[in-house]
């Protein structure tokens, strides 16, 4: 029986990885001011549906009692996940966050156009990859033009990339030092 | 004979609720900034058919950009309102991209 419901599971893993799009939007495109650079960018984090793991507890449970207390477990699970969302609930609402700093860091003339942000899941049974991604292009000014000055609030955010990368590398060589 | 007009009215009776249960979902919508100059409209609409919803990429809606960028070339492209919307008919469903913009040719 376990067997039976391990190769299901794992046959419609395979088969059933459906890509679900919830938004899609897109920014104005600027093709005078430069060659463009097609940047693609994406963040995830892992779904996680109690309502689904329930139903594939309760295929292993063998005894009514056993099911009893998963439907228990899935209802005050439940409360904690209650109200409209956008895909499958995640363990963490900040996976994106650093696609703004990703997208500065990945386009060295700090000129982005035609930026393209989707939202979109990988849904698999009990779990999912609730995704975003960023499509963009990076404007390579001709040689005559000039960069503009980094006095705009993407100049604070690379120099707390800057900042962060240097405390990322003085904790790597701490780490190394340690061991 | 009654068992023929029977199944007629039943094949229209179908036929028109297939064609009238379409159920119609705006899923997202976003502008940016319009210009001033709004002479040249360009616009495109790609959408892609899912059987029960189910597909395995969603990068058919990336068209509606390169589609837009085609139809003004080396031009700047602003106001664009771009909208997401499913369309359902009973185990189809048509997932369409609109995208409507103002192409500025020469605006360096």
């Amino acid at each position: 029986m376990m067997k039976l419901i391990l190769f299901s599971s794992l046959v419609s893993l395979t088969l059933f990885g459906c890509a679900n799009l919830y938004k899609y939007q897109m920014s104005d495109i600027k093709q005078s001011e430069g060659k463009l650079t097609p940047i693609d960018l994406k963040v995830s984090a892992i779904g996680f549906d109690i309502d689904e793991a329930a139903s594939v507890a309760k295929l292993a449970a063998n005894t009514k009692a056993g099911k009893k207390k998963i439907d228990q477990i899935k209802n005050i699970i439940s409360l904690f996940q209650f109200g409209p969302k956008t895909g499958k609930p995640t363990f963490s609402d900040d996976y994106a966050d650093r696609l703004y700093s990703d997208l500065v860091k990945s386009c060295p003339s700090r000129q982005l156009t035609g930026i393209q942000v989707l939202r979109e899941q990988a849904d698999y049974p009990v779990v999912s990859g609730e995704i975003v991604r960023v499509l963009a292009y990076c404007i390579e000014p001709s040689p005559e033009a000039t960069i503009p000055e980094a006095t705009t609030p993407e100049t604070s955010i690379s120099k707390d990339i800057n900042s962060v990368n240097n405390q990322e590398i003085e904790e790597k060589q701490i780490h190394e030092i340690n061991e | 004979m009654k068992s023929t007009n029977n199944r007629i009215r039943i094949f229209v009776a179908i036929l028109v609720a297939i064609v009238h249960i379409g159920c119609a979902s705006v899923d997202s919508v976003s502008i940016t900034q319009i210009p001033k100059e709004r002479d040249n409209v360009v616009e495109t609409k790609v959408n892609t058919w899912r059987f029960l919803g189910i597909g395995f990429s969603n990068d058919f809606a990336l068209e509606a950009q390169s589609e837009l960028m085609k139809k003004c070339p080396e031009g700047d492209i602003t106001g664009i309102i771009t909208t997401y919307e499913s369309y359902w008919y009973l185990l189809l469903v048509n997932k369409v991209v609109k995208a409507k913009g103002y192409c500025s040719v020469g605006s360096k």
